[in-house]
């Protein structure tokens, strides 16, 4: 099972104490060993990392698939490579708005403006 | 019996956490690849104490994440990309809770079961039918934002 571009999906905790964390993948098919690894953004429902200048704001209701706990943030800053074994479950999927809102506020951190 | 790491890729935990022994001496062996060590020798070049070693290298063996011979332990070069991406991806993953605020709904227990799963595979409606390259994409993107930029 492969998960997509634009996925919101829930990585576990490696020590077993707290809930799983949501991120979204960032990564397509085009990427080397998509499929195994995955590049993917962090995100939070805290309203104060909300308010970062760089986050985006997604509805609860704003994926095109599924849905989000609640309005959520995605955070440009934090982005990893996670291995395939290690993404627990898939929540939703973004659409082509969204993630075109989230490259905007990459290329802006990129560009600094 | 030793489950195969390509096994261990398929929706399983990780088998070793972080900062422990294990994941000490397999992060030791992935450095040094090329060469086999004893578990006195491993504690002598980590912080695992001499005491400790033999039982954390049985245990990696039977998990199947080492090999062994004459007394030796070492990983087979065959599985050392792919162990050294998992444990690379344990960091990240870490790294992601370390960083993640406190103040937050997707801190509390239990949220993964209020957000119903999806099918991965369900098809999106936005895939297209040609394919601009990246450049092209990104330069539309940067043109929005120059023009977000006068707007504003």
């Amino acid at each position: 099972m492969g998960y997509q571009h634009g996925h919101v999906v829930s990585i576990s905790d490696p020590y077993e104490r707290r809930p799983s964390r949501p991120v979204v993948i960032i990564s397509d098919e085009d990427c080397p060993d998509h499929g195994e690894l995955y590049t993917v953004a962090a995100m939070t429902g805290s309203e104060q990392y909300g308010q970062n200048r760089y986050a985006v704001t997604v509805e609860q209701d704003e994926p095109e698939v599924g849905e989000l706990l609640k309005r959520s943030y995605v955070e440009p800053w934090a982005t990893k490579q996670v291995d395939h074994s290690d993404i627990r479950d898939v929540h939703a999927r973004f659409g082509e708005d969204t993630m075109r809102r989230l490259a905007k506020a990459f290329a802006a951190m990129v560009l600094k403006g | 019996m030793p489950i195969h790491v390509r096994e261990l890729t398929n929706d399983e935990p990780f088998p070793v956490k972080p900062e422990t022994n294990e994941y000490e001496a397999l992060r030791f062996l992935l450095s040094h690849r090329e060469y086999g060590f004893t578990p006195s020798e491993i504690a002598d070049q980590t912080d695992i104490s001499k005491s400790s070693a033999s039982k954390t290298m049985t245990r990696l063996f039977e998990k199947g994440l080492v090999e062994r011979s004459q007394g030796a332990y070492y990983v087979d070069p065959d599985r050392a990309e792919k162990l050294k991406q998992r444990l690379e991806s344990l960091d990240s993953v870490v790294q992601l809770f370390e960083s993640a605020p406190t103040d937050d709904a997707y801190a509390e227990e239990g949220w993964e079961e209020k957000v119903p799963s999806i099918d991965p595979n369900g098809k999106s409606g936005t895939d297209e039918t040609h394919e601009p390259t990246a450049e092209d994409e990104a330069g539309e993107i940067i043109a929005e934002l120059e023009e977000d930029a006068v707007e504003e």
